[in-house]
């Protein structure tokens, strides 16, 4: 036991059968127990240890000499288990220590329900208190808080005044109307007076109130979005790619205006609701108990019927919102395909489609709109009941004399109002639960750990360009490392071409150049500074990029350009943009420079995307320049055109480029081919050719590409 | 017409010809087991046409349509997965290879087959299942769940938990009343 490294849970025997087992991985080997049997894998012979992940299971092996062998099966969630697993094994084969870390093994499960943790966290969706994330929302709310306070306090003034109400007009009927000696003018214009001023206060506060609800609810928005949008962009990009844009979108701006809307009118009408309920219940029950309890006894019938009703509903609306949703996404992707649709002459087929969807949704729809016609009556019905009651009962007091007409009437204005406060909280679960599940989501980001942060006494650094990776591994959240073991070297003003087959790790090489992740192992350093030790800042503002996929955000082709140095002058902006090839296309518009681009303007070519980005490169004038395909998307022409800017570019410069067509890379000063996540070889192209490995055998594949009939120019480049 | 169907036709053997896909069956293949795992030996036809054998002592499978077509189209794959060939049919094996086979993909896609759903409840825009199946009793968590169900042709659903585990529901029209409620409302 004391030589035990690391020690995993499993759950899946050999044929299939669910088990409890336990593999504890020692320094000789293996020891496997399920189902009381041992079983005792040697480390012997063992090169690696991989996780072979299917389809709905993940299997551990250990690769030795005589071939992969089967350490233990798991179902999905046992992924991060096992591949931490193995993670560490290899690491250990490799030489390191194991270290006391290394022994704590994560738990799948929730030990309180037994269900799986949510994916990458020990987050039990079940039985996660929420209670503390209200806290947290409350202490955000700070700036707000003053108009939450005074909100509540309205809405208490307010239920006082609606209650006082029924109370008046019971005084002008009694006294006055009914009144067996006759009334004095004034006391009765006073009555009337008074009615009237209490009606005006309550309008007059509930414009108060929203003018407090509006001020509380914009400011904790404000405050919401600024925090989750600050947050969303300080991850890294392992962490936001985990989700689309469209879920971190409806992050920022719906979750968070669900919560502006719980805090600003759910938490003051709570109060107001459970006050004016209280208070209701004390006045019926000081006057007359027997006629309280016959008002409120069917209370609790009514809030159940309005749940069952809702929990019987509830799910059905959200099968039509559902099917609404597919509706209008049938709908989209037909007119966004509209070209393919025509085409191929499938109009009728996607009519048929849209008439499914349009169909089902219907088909629901009117299901649910007849299951609400038939409950809504009822449980209406039930809801009245109480008052029949009360109208017998005070009927045959006022026949006998012992209650007035004033006071049934201020009885049956409180009967009326006290379902009010009984069906909104009968409500408020359903609204609690919606609140509850944005304010999950909403902390789910901003408890996210940031993962590459700069380091407490992080420098800004001006950089010359000496790049370092040693022994470099790296791996995205799978098992795979996708580096192995890296080593580089690359000097001031060197162009370094990285060469590989796809899935090499060449894009994985620059995203950790540019520090979009940080290493599992080894070091990465910029003259002779781990990355680490320079802020984030510093860093990427000496470092351009030109990427496969560019993109243009909504604005002016100018804009655009400037998006790296927004302070440029109009001739730097030329400058670059004769440099990368814009300037050509950009005179020709009717715009020039200002036409509007992005989503919903002028649509550029794929080429012309390409320059408008390597134009934003040339203008940022960064002393590391990378570039990831540039090129890729340009005809051979103009990409000799750009080439030869680039070559100007890249005098005295750091530069990494990436690039499938070999010729691309032909002024470099060396190149790198990777193969599998490790260096293969290293050494300019005569040298490379010469020694006839990887890079002679691709050189030879573009060759042969070239003299294939039909294939493009491109390709047919020499190289 | 005629004509037209016709060079339809050979439009189409045009294509296969072109595809050059490797068909693996019991007349060129043999399959095995090695340590547990799949292996297989194929004979090819060298170019000055002699006959050559290639042996790949591990083989990974892959369903080309792993939801309509569990037994057919099975890609064979190496570690680096590339394809060597495809099985248009399990029944192209004999006996014991299919064994084999069928035994290896049923380890990479585990999917026990719900035959009850005990309880089914949302909370928090997750939903919390706990189903009897042929893996005894299971409880999971799906994340959305509108969006994970999968309904292949009227009667069989498969179902992905948050973790990317699979289940089945063989048929619909199968399952007790009660399941069938439960589930029913987010198909």
């Amino acid at each position: 036991m004391d030589n035990c490294i690391t020690q995993i849970q499993f759950n899946l025997g050999p044929d299939n059968e669910t088990i409890s087992g336990q593999v504890e991985f020692c320094e000789n080997g293996m020891r496997v127990v399920a189902s009381g049997k041992e079983k005792w894998i040697p480390m012997e012979g063992v090169r690696a240890f991989r996780c072979d992940v299917g389809v709905g299971s993940v299997a551990l092996e250990v690769c030795r000499e005589d071939g992969d062998h089967l350490v233990c099966r798991g179902t999905m969630d046992y992924l991060a288990v096992f591949s931490a697993a193995s993670k560490r094994m290899n690491r250990f084969l490799d030489g390191a220590v194991p270290t006391e870390e290394w022994k704590q093994y994560k738990k799948a499960v929730c030990p309180k329900c037994h269900r799986p943790y949510l994916p990458d966290s020990e987050i039990c969706p079940r039985c996660t208190k929420k209670g503390g994330y209200l806290r947290r929302l409350w202490k955000m709310a700070k700036s707000s808080r003053v108009y939450i306070y005074l909100s509540v306090l309205i809405f208490i003034a307010v239920a006082a005044l609606n209650l006082a109400l029924p109370y008046l007009n019971r005084v002008l009927v009694d006294d006055y109307i009914k009144a067996e000696r006759l009334p004095v003018a004034s006391q009765y214009i006073l009555a009337v007076l008074m009615i009237l001023l209490v009606t005006f206060a309550v309008r007059l506060l509930g414009i108060a109130r929203s003018f407090a609800q509006v001020r509380a609810g914009t400011k904790l928005i404000v405050v919401l979005r600024q925090t989750l949008f600050q947050k969303i962009e300080a991850l890294s990009l392992s962490k936001v790619s985990k989700r689309t844009a469209g879920e971190l979108m409806n992050r920022v701006t719906q979750d968070s205006s669900q919560l502006q809307d719980f805090f600003t009118s759910d938490v003051g009408g709570l109060i107001e609701q459970i006050l004016t309920l209280f208070s209701l219940g004390i006045i019926l029950f000081v006057y007359d108990w027997r006629l309280a309890l016959m008002v409120l006894l069917p209370a609790p019938l009514v809030m159940l019927s309005h749940r069952l009703m809702w929990r019987y509903l509830g799910p059905r609306y959200r099968k039509q919102w559902w099917r609404g949703n597919r509706l209008y996404e049938t709908l989209y992707d037909i007119f966004s395909g509209i070209r393919v649709v025509k085409a191929f002459g499938m109009e009728k087929k996607e009519m048929d489609r849209y008439d499914m969807v349009n169909l089902q949704e219907t088909d629901v729809r009117i299901q649910n709109e007849t299951y609400f016609a038939v409950i809504s009556p009822i449980t209406n019905f039930l809801m009245g009941v109480g008052e029949f009651f009360l109208l017998y009962y005070v009927g045959n007091q006022i026949l006998d004399g012992t209650m007035t007409l004033g006071a049934m009437q201020q009885f049956s204005a409180y009967v009326a109002m006290i379902y009010g406060p009984l069906r909104w909280l009968s409500f408020m679960p359903r609204r609690l639960a919606r609140t509850m599940t944005s304010l999950v989501r909403v902390f789910d980001v901003l408890d996210e750990q940031e993962d590459v942060t700069d380091r407490e006494n992080a420098v800004d650094q001006i950089i010359v360009g000496n790049i370092e990776l040693d022994n470099v591994s790296f791996g995205y959240e799978d098992a795979k490392d996708v580096l192995r073991k890296v080593n580089l070297q690359i000097k001031p003003g060197e162009m370094i071409g990285i060469v590989g087959r796809s899935g090499a790790g060449k894009s994985t090489l620059i995203n950790l150049v540019m520090r979009m992740y940080d290493p599992d192992e080894g070091a990465i350093r910029i003259d002779g500074t781990d990355l680490r030790d320079i802020t984030q800042q510093s860093l990427r503002s000496q470092i351009g990029a030109v990427l496969q996929e560019t993109f243009l955000f909504t604005g002016t082709l100018l804009q655009n350009i400037c998006y790296s140095k927004p302070d440029a002058s109009y001739d730097e902006v030329i400058t670059a943009a004769k440099l990368a090839g814009v300037h050509s296309f950009a005179v020709k518009l009717p715009d020039g420079y200002n036409t509007l681009v992005g989503e919903r303007g002028h649509t550029l070519s794929g080429g012309e995307r390409q320059r408008v980005a390597i134009a934003r490169a040339l203008l940022h004038n960064p002393q590391i320049l990378i570039l990831d395909e540039a090129t890729a998307s340009l005809d051979t022409e103009t990409e000799k055109d750009i080439q030869d800017a680039l070559q100007k570019l890249i005098a005295g410069r750091t530069t990494i480029a990436i690039a499938h067509r070999l010729s691309t890379l032909r002024n470099a000063s060396r190149l790198v081919v990777l193969d599998h996540g490790c260096v293969a070889e290293v050494g300019t192209h005569d040298e490379l050719l010469a020694r006839e490995g990887l890079y002679y055998e691709l050189v030879m594949a573009q060759r042969q590409m070239s003299k294939m009939p039909g294939v493009s120019e491109s390709a047919a480049q020499p190289i | 017409m005629k004509e037209v169907s016709q060079e339809k036709e050979e439009a189409v053997c045009k294509l296969s010809d072109v595809a050059e896909i490797r068909y693996l069956h019991r007349g060129n293949t043999e399959i095995f087991l090695k340590n547990g795992f799949p292996g297989a030996r194929i004979q090819y036809q060298q170019e000055d046409g002699s006959k050559g054998v290639e042996e790949h002592s591990r083989i990974w499978l892959h369903r080309a349509f792993p939801f309509d077509l569990l037994e057919e189209y099975i890609s064979v794959q190496n570690k680096d997965q590339e394809e060597i060939g495809l099985i248009r049919s399990l029944a192209d094996f004999d006996e014991e290879a299919q064994k084999i086979l069928c035994g290896e993909l049923e380890h990479k896609y585990y999917t026990p087959k719900i035959t009850k759903i005990v309880s089914l409840k949302e909370a928090h825009g997750y939903s919390f299942w706990q189903v009897e199946s042929d893996a005894g009793e299971l409880q999971f968590t799906l994340q959305d769940t509108f969006r994970s169900l999968l309904r292949v042709g009227e009667d069989k659903v498969f179902v992905f938990d948050n973790y990317g585990n699979r289940y089945v529901i063989e048929s619909l029209k199968g399952l007790d009343r009660h399941s069938l409620r439960k589930i029913e409302l987010y198909l």
